[in-house]
């Protein structure tokens, strides 16, 4: 029966849950579906990360490679980030070019490193004006249920705290650049952004943490992203409902405790895996 | 001078494989909740994910509409990660549309598709790490994926690969083995029936080779059936475990 | 499938590719001893008990040497009293990768079933598997993975033993490494050093002579400066790291280093990757310990330091260790500097065993001695060996260790003894060990291939061959030969043309792909001749007999058959596999004999008049082509039936039918090589001459020149036409003087495999064709079996095999076959010069010769009726010689003395006389005779037989 009521009026259906304070899901409307976090499982990679929000799944994979710095920012090396959202993860999703979801989100990831400063560029500069790194980091859906940004955030963060790069000098002879292979340095990251996207329904309903079908539910969607010093380093929301100041600010201090507990994962889940 | 050894006088290869040794097979199936069906392989450090969509309606150009069988769509795609170097294009490049084609020759064989008439099967694959033998476990876990997916096969298909170095025929090669230059066989095969889907060599072998090293594949296709037959039956016996438990 | 194996992740890094490789552990990898009852193997290579008498382990012991000891002890190792030996594959792969050569030898020793050594593949086994640590310097790591191993063992062999009966087995490991040694004790494991464990070997005093004195080639630097000398003679070799970078950044070059033959304080460097740049080393510190062949790093000098060669004939005599180096420098003539460098480290050592003799020590009871190598281009070898006395006049073995800096000479080790110095035996045995010419009798497994006999033809073998027994087939070769790999016919057709046919021994018929015999003959490359012995490529089954077209007998032939017209315009050309019966295996002479003979008209003189007609025409064809005539001096010893020595010497003649099987041999390989290449356009085994760099030519340039005459040398037709030219009234010899000197302007012909060059590399200069390979030999050159089997595929008359089609694999045998020949021609030589020696015995000799070349302190005159080249030295040899009457003049190549003048193409007369105050090296002594030169020449022998030496016919 409720599942014949949920495909003729899925609207309806899911107000019906959110009247009592409970979602179809069994969550409550705060609550974050369970966060795991695999560190370095793919070895090919400079730093990698697989997570699962829920059953939302992105596995980030970090190449560094060696490149020439612009002219205008000779101190400055280069991190790239892309977000795949390949048909594999979720029938939404049809071959061919990126979507406009996926380029959105490869978009909202480079604002994201850039505003936070996750990793100061002057880091990845080897030689000034001659040789940086360029850091390559690939996101990939492998199974879409809702709130893909979060996860690709987290899988972001925890893959560059797994980057290990080579010691890279210049022979001042040749001009080739050497590698030490027996040294290898990890990033130093700066700073450690966390996003917490909320949903919204019916102008009223905030909710945390969407699925999939509280995403194409949802008449609103926010993200905050915030570092560890408290400080907001994004804020999307495009479109949809309007908020009220206080709401937003409901949203923000969710999202400064949410962040916390990201970052204690990580942490600890990169001091379980021994490098 | 002295190149790298890929098979040493005691008959050990580079990782201590024995010759018509496989590589360690790990696989897990139903990883994925959007999909159908999925599975996850991984044959030494080459870990492949497979997620199948279908049967369903045909979308996008009608015109493929087969009024007898069902459509097999497949796609290939290798991480920009899962190699020494970045690939700058995971998909799309020749390579991976060759593959995407062979994926679909080969499943195209195996399922039943005139039980879906004017319908498709997506097949996607992705490469998330790769060391050799790529395709071979593109189609041992898109094997995997049907079969959660609950689509019937005339078999399983397994695949393996087998080089022949040093004078030698080597069973399911690595990369570094691979990028010795001597020629390698990938054989796809329905196990049971013994019949070989696809067979493919890209360099040249003597003939008087081809046999011994056409064995050693056959033998190795058996072996990986083995493996992902003990993996299916496993995965069985534990839904049903859960199903009867809850 | 896997058992059950956890594996470990390696992850390298080159670069910023990460490398990720999986290494598996087994739990399968058996012990390899007899003594144990715990591992499941088959047949155990280490014996249960191993027996070794020694005051140090006088107990049943296996050996684990570390990668040091392997690479520096191979000769201790190789001995048949070092048996039972555990090699790692740590040690194993580090070897390999270390030293190509020396692995091989290890390689021979596992597979040599009476030295039990046995391979342990460590580190894949699960207990012996050891991960580096953090930090740890790879020395460090694989010292401790060697340490692990052995104590593995230790326990293995102790908790595993089959009964009680079974003395108890240890493992005892050998390091001359302190630290690892150190280390070792006090994990309880027994460790000493090779030398300790070798003097304490009961009933084999004479394994450490062949210690080598590494020691100190290890030490560091400040270690060189504590020695009792304190001397420091040679700057240092930087490390390899930093000579690679130097490499890459184009500071350094990076090159092939030939010690001068003339000079032992000069040398040149062939820069790899650029051909025909050479770079000039002189003196001992530029030169820097470099050896003859090693691959070495220069730095160029700057320009204004650049030298001169010095033109002088310098042999290392002093054995004292002074440095004090003779005046090399050019006084005048900066502008003949040429580009310079020095030595900054060496890439590649290949060193050898060499062969010498050693040099007389003043006293008795010394330990230390030098060793002079029979090749000049080998510095002296210090050695310590306390069996000199017994050494004496004895050709021996020794091999380089090392070469400290401040040491005047390299220091090695004794290897074997050869024989008595002079002995012919000893001698050729020399000079096949010093051109590594493989001479040992054929191993049973090679003479198992071989039909049996007596040997037939049988219905089969006609059913898939053409017949030609009826065909007036004949053969011509020099007298005495007994391996005839080619016959020929000619028949008129009733058309008008005529059918001409080369007939090869089939060889391909009995030499299988990969059998043992297969596999001997490519290693051995070509049969190589001796004045008084042939070293077979083949048993002589083949060689002389079954596959020999000898007259009268029916054999199988590969043919090549021509329809050609009245002027040796081909028609058609075909191949294929026959039968046919030489009806006669003529010499040369005979051969010339029957056509000149008006009165034969047998179908075999008319074949060959029309052979020798048609020869004509294509030799002319030839020429007019571009092909270049050289001349070399080809002598023939008459042998003394009884003692084996020369008693008389002739040189070899040239007739008509000697060019007349030439030209059809060169057609036939024509034709061969276009049907292969055609067929196997990436896998043909030709052969190719390249065209020397102009440069090369200079020498012939300025010898022309001083006669007046002009030598163009622009293309090989230009060359041959100024050749052809080039005589002067009552010089009769001085065009083959010049064709002398040609061949020396030559670059080698080389074999090639078709896929690896661009088309227009195979080109032969010297036959001016665009195309040439070796078809017509097969019984005394591999690269003719290679051809026929070819050609047999392109004629669907046999089967490819892998091998064949495999060009990496066809190249790398061309290498082979082309250091063999090499090799063989440089054997060849020495065997003649070996002769000549023995010849001249006792004997004082007055010749006719002609200056070749003019050097500061020398000449060198050729003797054309000995065919050899002789140095006068004009000057002693440290160029200091104020008590010569001769001065030399570099522009215009000349010495003179008086009235006396020496120039290129001046004929003189000399002494020849064995010299044999120096027992180490006896040589030919040439002395000059005429012109007389007061104070210098020496008086014309008194005797009647030798009156003035008639002047010689000389054929152009």
């Amino acid at each position: 029966m409720a599942a014949d009521f949920k495909t003729a009026q899925p609207v309806e259906y899911y107000r019906r849950f959110l009247k009592e304070d409970v979602r179809p899901d069994g969550r409550e409307l705060g609550e974050i579906r369970h966060t795991t976090l695999n560190i370095g499982s793919i070895t090919t990679a400079e730093g990698s990360a697989l997570v699962k929000l829920g059953n939302t799944t992105v596995i980030c994979g970090i190449k560094a490679e060696l490149c020439n710095p612009t002219a205008e920012e000779p101190k400055k090396g280069f991190v790239v980030p892309n977000v795949d959202l390949p048909p594999l993860c979720s029938p939404r999703f049809r071959p061919g070019p990126p979507s406009e979801q996926a380029q959105v989100v490869s978009q909202l990831m480079a604002d994201i490193i850039e505003n936070s400063g996750v990793v100061a560029l002057e880091d990845l500069c080897i030689v000034e004006g001659k040789l940086c790194w360029v850091l390559y980091c690939d996101m990939m859906c492998l199974d879409y249920d809702g709130n893909v940004v979060d996860t690709c955030v987290i899988s972001l963060l925890a893959a560059l705290k797994n980057v290990l790069l080579p010691e890279v000098t210049v022979n001042e002879e040749t001009g080739s650049p050497v590698t030490d292979v027996e040294k290898k340095l990890p990033l130093n990251i700066r700073k450690c952004p966390v996003a917490t996207t909320f949903g919204v329904f019916d102008d009223h309903y905030l909710f945390t943490d969407p699925t999939n079908e509280e995403e194409c539910l949802a008449t609103g969607v926010l993200t905050v992203v915030t570092t560890e010093d408290n400080k907001i380093c994004c804020m999307h929301k495009p479109g949809g409902t309007a908020l009220s100041e206080s709401r937003l600010q409901d949203c923000i201090n969710r999202a400064l405790t949410r962040a916390e507990e990201v970052r204690k994962l990580i942490d600890e889940t990169i001091n379980s895996v021994e490098r | 001078m002295a190149g790298l050894e890929i098979i040493s006088d005691q008959g050990y290869r580079i990782d201590g494989r024995r010759s018509s040794e496989l590589r360690k097979v790990c696989a897990r199936m139903g990883v994925f909740t959007q999909a159908d069906g999925s599975a996850y392989i991984e044959q030494g450090n080459t870990k492949a994910l497979a997620t199948v969509y279908g049967p369903h309606e045909v979308r996008k150009g009608r015109g493929k509409i087969q009024h007898d069988r069902a459509v097999v769509n497949c796609q290939f795609s290798m991480a920009t990660f899962s190699t020494g170097e970045r690939k700058s294009r995971p998909k799309g490049d020749r390579r991976s549309q060759e593959m995407s084609m062979h994926l679909r020759q080969t499943f195209e064989a195996v399922i039943v598709t005139e039980l879906f008439p004017r319908s498709q099967i997506d097949i996607y694959v992705q490469i998330l790490q790769a060391d050799g033998g790529n395709y071979c476990a593109c189609v041992n876990a898109a094997t995997l994926a049907v079969i959660d997916a609950g689509i019937p096969m005339k078999d399983y298909v397994c695949a393996c690969t087998a080089g022949f170095i040093q004078d030698s025929p080597l069973l399911d090669i690595s990369y570094v083995e691979e990028s010795a230059g001597a020629p390698f066989l990938t054989v796809a095969m329905m196990p049971k029936s013994e019949q070989i889907v696809l067979l493919e060599m890209n360099s040249r072998l003597h003939a008087d080779n081809m046999e011994k090293v056409l064995d050693l594949a056959t033998q190795g296709c058996k072996d990986v059936f083995a493996v992902l037959d003990r993996h299916v039956r496993d995965h069985v016996s534990e839904s049903h475990a859960l199903m009867t438990a809850s | 499938m896997l058992k059950s194996k956890t594996f470990v992740k390696k992850t390298r890094k080159g670069g910023v590719l990460k490398v990720v490789r999986e290494h598996y552990l087994r739990d399968d990898i058996w012990c390899g001893s007899a003594a144990c009852g715990g591992c499941p193997q088959d047949r155990p290579v280490l014996e249960a008990e191993p027996e070794i008498d020694s005051t140090l382990c006088g107990f049943p012991h296996y050996l684990i040497p570390d990668t040091n000891v392997v690479l520096h002890q191979m000769d201790v190792l190789a001995d048949s009293a070092i048996r039972n030996v555990i090699i790692l594959q740590t040690v194993q792969q580090e070897v390999r990768h270390r030293s190509g050569t020396t692995y091989q030898r290890l390689r021979d020793q596992s597979n040599n079933a009476d030295k039990h050594f046995y391979v342990f593949t460590n580190e894949h086994h699960r207990e012996t598997y050891t991960e580096r640590e953090q930090g740890e310097s790879s020395n460090d790591y694989n010292d401790r993975v060697i340490r692990v191993a052995t104590r593995w063992y230790n326990k293995h062999l102790q908790e595993n033993r089959k009964d009680g009966d079974t003395p108890k087995v240890k493992v005892v490991l050998l390091t001359n490494d302190r630290e690892n040694r150190e280390k070792a004790q006090k994990e309880g494991l027994l460790a000493y050093t090779v030398h300790q464990y070798v003097k304490a070997l009961k009933g084999n005093p004479e394994l450490v002579d062949r210690l080598a004195q590494v020691d100190m080639g290890e030490s560091t630097d400040s270690d060189i400066k504590n020695e009792a000398t304190g001397r420091v003679l040679f700057p240092e070799h930087l490390p390899l790291s930093q000579l690679q970078t130097g490499i890459k950044s184009g500071r350094y070059l990076q090159g092939s280093f030939m010690a001068s033959r003339e000079n032992y304080l000069e040398a040149n460097v062939l820069v790899h990757g650029d051909d025909s740049r050479s770079i000039f080393i002189q003196g001992h510190a530029h030169l820097n310990r470099a050896v003859n062949e090693d691959v070495v790093a220069i730095e160029m000098l700057p320009e204004d330091q650049w030298k001169c060669p010095s033109s002088m004939v310098l042999q290392d005599k002093d054995g004292d260790e002074e440095t004090s180096e003779p005046d090399l420098g050019s006084p005048k003539g900066r502008s003949n500097a040429i580009p310079s460098g020095r030595v900054v480290g060496v890439i590649k050592r290949n060193w050898r065993p060499y062969c010498g003799v050693l040099q007389p020590s003043g006293i008795k009871e010394a330990t230390r001695h030098l060793f002079m190598p029979a090749e000049r281009k080998i510095p002296k070898i210090r050695i310590e060996t306390r069996q000199a006395e017994s050494l004496q006049g004895q050709r021996i073995v020794v091999s380089i260790d090392g070469w400290p800096r401040n040491s005047r000479y390299p220091k090695g080790h004794f290897v074997r003894k050869l024989g008595e110095v002079g002995d012919k035996d000893t001698e050729n045995e020399v000079l096949l060990l010093e051109h590594d010419v493989p001479h040992q009798p054929f191993s049973q497994a090679v003479l198992n291939c071989l039909p049996s006999t007596p040997w037939g033809i049988t219905k089969e073998d006609l059913a898939c061959r053409e017949d030609l027994r009826d065909i007036p087939i004949c053969s011509v070769d020099p007298p005495g030969c007994t391996d005839i790999d080619d016959a020929l016919h000619y028949v008129e057709k009733p058309n008008g043309n005529i059918e001409v046919g080369v007939h090869i021994a089939d060889v391909t018929h009995f030499i299988r792909p990969n059998t043992a015999l297969d596999q001997e003959a490519a290693n051995r490359g070509n049969t190589v001749y001796l004045c008084d012995k042939r070293i077979d490529m083949v048993p002589e089954l083949l060689s002389s007999n079954i596959c020999s077209l000898r007259g009268k007998e029916e054999r199988f032939a590969f043919s090549c058959i021509w329809e050609m017209t009245k002027d040796a315009d081909i028609v058609s050309t075909r191949f294929c596999k026959s039968v046919i019966c030489s009806k006669a295996a003529l010499t040369y002479a005979e051969a010339q004999m029957m056509i000149d003979d008006k009165n034969r008209n047998d179908p075999v003189t008319v074949g060959l008049r029309g052979l020798n007609a048609l020869a004509k025409i294509l030799k002319k064809r030839r020429i007019d082509a571009g092909a270049l005539t050289l001349a070399s001096i080809e002598v023939r010893f008459h042998v003394d039936s009884e003692t084996h020595d020369p008693i008389d010497l002739e040189t070899k003649e040239l007739r008509e039918t000697n060019s007349m099987v030439e030209e059809f041999m060169l057609l036939a390989n024509i034709s061969v090589a276009k049907k292969i290449l055609s067929d196997f356009p990436s896998c043909a085994m030709l052969r190719r001459h390249p065209q020397p760099p102009p440069s090369n030519y200079d020498i012939l340039i300025k010898a022309g020149k001083s006669k007046g005459v002009d030598i163009e040398t622009d293309t090989s037709k230009a060359l041959a036409v100024s050749l052809d030219q080039a005589t002067i009234p009552g010089h009769p010899y001085f065009n083959t003087l010049l064709r002398i000197i040609s061949t020396r302007c030559m670059m080698q012909a080389l074999y090639f495999c078709s896929g690896t060059l661009p088309e227009s590399d195979y080109f032969h200069y010297g036959l001016a064709t665009p195309i040439y390979t070796h078809f017509t030999s097969p019984i005394r050159r591999y690269s003719d079996i290679i051809v026929h089997r070819l050609l047999a595929v392109c004629i669907n008359a046999d089967k490819s095999y892998p091998d064949l089609l495999d060009k990496y694999k066809s190249q790398a045998l061309c290498n082979n076959l082309n250091f063999r020949h090499k090799m063989a021609q440089y054997a060849g030589r020495a065997s003649v010069e070996l002769h000549t020696q023995l010849f001249f015995k006792n004997k004082v000799t007055e010749e006719e010769g002609f200056v070749l070349f003019v050097r500061k302190n020398a000449v060198q005159v050729l003797i054309p009726k000995f065919g050899f080249e002789g140095t006068i030295f004009l000057k002693s040899q440290d160029g200091r010689g104020e008590d010569s009457p001769f001065v030399f003049n570099e522009e215009e190549s000349s010495q003179t003395a008086g009235e006396v003048k020496l120039r290129m193409f001046d004929r003189v007369v000399v002494q020849i006389t064995v010299e044999t105050s120096h027992i180490q090296h006896q040589k030919l002594r040439i002395r000059l005779v005429k012109p007389q030169v007061p104070g210098f020449t020496v008086p014309p022998v008194d005797t009647s037989n030798s009156a003035e030496p008639p002047v010689k016919k000389v054929k152009t």
